[in-house]
């Protein structure tokens, strides 16, 4: 039994590198691009720097422009997940645990969001925040896409928030608590596994979104950095040791911010809260 | 939802009576102050926009003049016999197929594989995630230097001494779309991962260490009673891949365009490259064709595998 | 409202809107006015150094009229596209914009986005090709002027010639088809070509109808949206016999234009011996050999440029020109000077800064020797570049820009298709003709 279980072990361990590798090679060759050449990528598409470019990295991190976009880009995944989190939890709390007419009607809506193609969405979109006074401001962009994360948010809470035993439900409501005391001092707590996985969801596509801000941000100011990354491309020409150096560089927020919040993900739910 | 772990109100139910109108417990102003900001957003973005673009669907328009040209329903006539469409239509079938086949079980494996106490496993889960959290266009770049001629791939394979196997990766009509696919799994799998792991989160120790005891072996404990308990997240995520698989757009359009040729387009592709020609008033009905196709399978998942979900709401019976 | 069957070119005659003339004649009014004003000016040349060199330019147009404000936003190339047709949908477009002309500049006419500046150009539009300042003039009325144009030739590694034992590059077609022969059995890669992004393929098929055809069959094209015809077919056929010999890259019909592993990498690289470019190709080869940076430093082969070759028994003058004409336009709102920093953009000081830079050939025909006086080693070549635009009897716009972005579209498709081996000339043609008629 016991080398069973050693077996096992390894075979685990084998798989997750085996995966790892998969993952880590064309990462590596990101963060290895930008410090190569782009002859040096033409000539051996594959190979370590030779020699070392340490311009492209080194010409971004002191670039104004590029942490002018980075707090760009903070500022509206930032105000998406505000947006977000508190409207889908709030939504698909009524949704999950209490039932209305009309309740699977309103969860088919939001469903509608995620069914329809967003390309076609955004010429009347654009002409909307035009009208409201929203162009060229953080949050036309965060606005729309909060309203378009709404749906994956609501339909992955759903099930969260209905599997919380209704023992936890009837005991707060006996001491007399209302849905919303109920919401926030019970159901928010218990659902820090699926917030953050949101978090990071919205965070994510926010972080990499271009189209929306490329059309709602014309003020240099206000650009963000896959708008950045994309503007490193000149009308004829393209470097692309740059555009590796830049993306990886893009890339390390967005990461850093899923090894904190993955912290809420794993550790929220524990049986010993749930049972009484 | 027979998999929940205390009692619901869907077993009170499971007759096939009529929801109650109300729940006590609540009121009809608290739920609609519970659903507005949400439907605040969403109708103002999101539904009057789309309400807009399907009355483009009905004209003939290039974007820019005044909607005067209507046109009625000749924009789905054409729709309907545009065989280009209809190819990206496929094209999309066949990502489903493999989406579903490969990659979701792979990725609750691997959701099982850090959900057990590993050292290191923080870190996995990071880097694991990492393909998610790059944005589409590094990965169309970074993939297109693996796949090329000569790239990555190719000298790793000439390293073992099987050149033979080399192929035009992202050139060749034929294989184009295999090729996405691989890239499609690299990129998306970490999203179904950390979905599957907060739902094995969830379940509580306690049950899975009493079948133990009980004398079940791992295999069995993972399959009578974690995958159950899994199941209402295992079944969003599979609905999630179906619709993400429906809409994908961003990597196929920043790694082949849809090409070449065309071999490699999706619905959402084939929609760009409408509004690339200038074609607005088509491009609409395009989309709410993709639409309709999107709403068919989603109901079609709805009713016959959240079944279960959704006993007790007089919905399904 | 009946709908009006589409025309296509720019000696087209109907369904111009004669409303917006009036409309904006209120606008055009004197510039005498010292009220404060704000010029909104979108250009491409989002990279040094052109991004320095017009900001240069607005501040000193700035200094020369201090109640004018200048704000610029640069824009990549494939970026600008999308945000400008959002724009002009929105009735926000800006003050001064890229153009290309043709039909996209039409639509845009239609929509009432752009002013006419006949007037206020009267004096300046003659000193630009006569060829270019005409892609910017729909139905007698001037919408833009020129500042930089186009010709797409043939790039060649002369190093690679001589290795193959070719001492003179081909005039002829058939000539062509031999070099590259002798090419393959000297084991190099005749062509190089990114028939992924499809418009460069389209180079080849647009230049075999031109030749094939003359100025008469391509204009006539624009007016019959009929492209069944001989010339077109026969292009088709000739694009299928040089595809037939296999001369491309590896993977060429995934390739892109400008990364290391598509057209401008591969022939940087010296991994092919040809390729049918336009003139801007040569900063996009030093930028793809690391050059960027190093204005004075050759490429580490000897290039060279041919025209495209005559086809034999064509109608076409050996000595047409294809190629476009970028431009600038002004919006509909636009205030009175803004026409007048259009005219000093386009004046031959800043012409000359603009050829100078490497960035372009400039349109004002006055600056256009200033290419050869930049810093960069390639004035040779250049030269004859220039010789050959300035020659030139008849100018034939891209097609993908010349016609509307649906049949523009369509042509690069073919293009590629043809390339690939996918399609006989006859479906092409075909094809091509249902866009254009249902347009």
């Amino acid at each position: 039994m016991g080398s069973r279980r050693i077996l096992t072990g390894l075979g685990l361990y084998v798989v997750a590198i085996a995966v790892l590798a998969m993952v880590l090679i064309p990462l590596s060759f990101s963060i290895l691009g930008g410090f190569r050449t782009n002859m040096q990528l033409i000539e051996s598409p594959v190979g370590l720097p030779n020699p070392w470019v340490f311009e492209h990295y080194k010409d971004i991190a002191t670039d104004a422009r590029f942490w002018r976009q980075v707090r760009n880009s903070v500022v509206i995944a930032l105000l998406t997940t505000a947006v977000v989190l508190p409207a889908a939890s709030l939504a698909a709390y009524v949704i999950a645990r209490y039932r209305f007419r009309g309740r699977e009607a309103v969860y088919g809506l939001f469903t509608v969001g995620l069914l329809f193609p967003v390309a076609v969405a955004i010429v009347p979109l654009y002409i909307t925040l035009r009208q409201v006074g929203l162009l060229n401001n953080p949050l036309g962009v965060a606005l729309p896409q909060a309203a378009f994360g709404l749906p994956v948010a609501i339909i992955v809470m759903r099930p969260f928030f209905r599997a919380i035993p209704k023992e936890m439900q009837d005991a707060a409501s006996i001491d007399g608590a209302g849905p919303f005391r109920l919401y926030w001092s019970v159901m928010l707590p218990l659902s820090r596994p699926v917030l953050g996985t949101i978090a990071v969801i919205t965070v994510v596509m926010s972080w990499n979104a271009f189209f929306l801000p490329l059309l709602v941000l014309t003020d240099v100011d206000q650009h963000t950095l896959p708008i950045g990354v994309n503007n490193i491309s000149a009308q004829y020409s393209t470097d692309y040791a740059r555009v590796l150096a830049y993306t990886t560089l893009a890339m390390v927020p967005a990461l850093v911010f899923y090894a904190l919040a993955e912290r809420q993900i794993v550790s929220g739910l524990t049986a010993g809260a749930v049972k009484d | 939802m027979t998999a929940d772990t205390g009692g619901t109100r869907s077993r009170r139910g499971a007759g096939g009576s009529r929801p109650r109108r109300l729940d006590r417990g609540i009121s009809w102003p608290a739920i609609l102050l519970f659903l507005l900001p949400a439907l605040a957003i969403y109708a103002g973005l999101v539904l009057y926009p789309i309400v807009q673009s399907t009355r483009y669907s009905l004209y003939d328009w290039n974007g820019l003049e005044p909607l005067t040209d209507f046109v009625g329903v000749d924009n789905f006539r054409r729709a309907f016999s545009d065989a280009r469409f209809r190819a990206a239509i496929r094209h999309n079938g066949y990502i489903i197929v493999l989406s579903l086949l490969l990659q979701i079980p792979f990725a609750l494996g691997l959701a099982a594989l850090l959900n057990v106490k590993l050292p290191g496993r923080r870190l996995l889960r990071t880097l694991f995630f990492a393909p998610y959290v790059l944005s589409e266009v590094v990965a169309g770049v970074v993939w297109r230097q693996i796949l090329r001629p000569n790239g990555l791939l190719d000298q790793g394979l000439s390293a073992v001494g099987a050149e033979g196997l080399s192929r035009e990766w992202l050139a060749d009509p034929d294989i184009v779309l295999y090729s996405l696919f691989v890239i499609i799994s690299w990129k998306y799998f970490g999203f179904h991962m950390i979905l599957l792991l907060a739902g094995l989160q969830q379940i509580p120790k306690e049950i899975g260490e009493a079948a133990l005891i009980d004398g079940a072996t791992s295999w069995q404990k993972f399959r009578h009673v974690t995958l159950p308990l899994l199941g209402p997240t295992l079944r969003v995520s599979v609905f999630l891949s179906i619709i993400g698989a429906l809409q994908l757009f961003d990597l196929v359009w920043v790694t082949t365009k849809g090409g070449p040729i065309g071999a490699s387009s999706t619905m959402a592709t084939h929609l760009y490259e409408q509004f690339r020609r200038g074609l607005f008033g088509y491009a609409s009905a395009v989309s709410i064709v993709i639409f309709g196709l999107c709403l068919v399978v989603a109901l079609a998942y709805q009713r016959a595998v959240m079944r279960r979900d959704l006993r007790g709401t007089g919905l399904v019976g | 409202m009946p709908r009006t069957p589409r025309r296509h070119a720019v000696l087209a005659s109907a369904s111009i809107l004669a409303v917006i003339a009036p409309a904006t004649a209120v606008l055009a009014e004197s510039p005498a006015s010292a009220e404060p004003v704000t010029i909104e000016w979108w250009h491409l040349q989002n990279n040094d150094p052109g991004l320095t060199d017009w900001q240069n330019m607005a501040d000193a147009f700035m200094a020369e009229n201090p109640h004018v404000t200048i704000e610029i936003t640069a824009q990549e190339n494939d970026a600008f596209k999308p945000a400008i047709q959002a724009a002009v949908q929105a009735g926000d477009e800006p003050d001064l914009f890229q153009s290309w002309g043709g039909g996209v500049l039409l639509d845009q006419v239609e929509a009432g986005a752009v002013q006419d500046i006949s007037e206020g150009v009267a004096d300046t539009v003659d000193s630009f090709s006569p060829g270019a300042t005409a892609l910017y003039n729909l139905d007698g009325v001037q919408y833009g002027l020129p500042y930089n144009l186009s010709l797409v030739g043939m790039w060649y590694n002369v190093d690679l010639f001589t290795e193959a034992g070719i001492t003179e590059p081909p005039t002829t077609w058939a000539g062509l088809l031999e070099v590259v022969q002798t090419l393959q059995d000297a084991g190099i890669t005749p062509i190089a070509v990114g028939a992924g992004a499809q418009w460069p393929a389209h180079f080849w098929y647009s230049y075999l109808m031109i030749r094939i055809g003359g100025a008469d069959v391509m204009t006539q094209l624009a007016v019959d949206n009929n492209w069944e015809v001989p010339a077109v077919i026969e292009a088709g056929e000739h694009v299928a016999e040089l595809v037939a010999m296999e001369p491309f890259q590896d993977g060429y019909l995934g390739a892109d234009w400008d990364t290391p592993d598509g057209e401008a990498g591969t022939f940087a690289s010296q991994g092919a011996a040809m390729d049918l470019q336009g003139q801007w190709a040569l900063g996009a080869y030093r930028n793809q050999a690391g050059l960027a940076d190093s204005p004075e430093e050759p490429l580490p082969f000897e290039i060279g440029w041919f025209p495209f070759p005559e086809v034999e028994g064509g109608a076409g003058d050996p000595a047409d020109a294809f190629g476009g004409a970028d431009g600038f336009v002004v919006g509909a709102d636009a205030p009175a000077e803004t026409v007048d920093f259009l005219n000093f953009i386009t004046n031959v000081e800043n012409q000359r800064t603009f050829g100078i830079s490497g960035t372009g050939i400039p349109a004002n025909t006055e600056a256009s020797s200033s290419v050869t006086e930049g810093p960069a080693p390639d004035g040779p070549v250049l030269e004859t570049i220039l010789e050959t635009l300035n020659a030139a009897p008849f100018h034939q716009q891209f097609l993908d820009q010349f016609y509307t972005a649906d049949v523009g579209t369509e042509v690069n498709l073919q293009s590629a298709t043809l390339f690939a081996g996918e399609s006989s000339p006859e479906e092409a043609a075909a094809a091509i003709t249902a866009v254009a008629e249902s347009g």
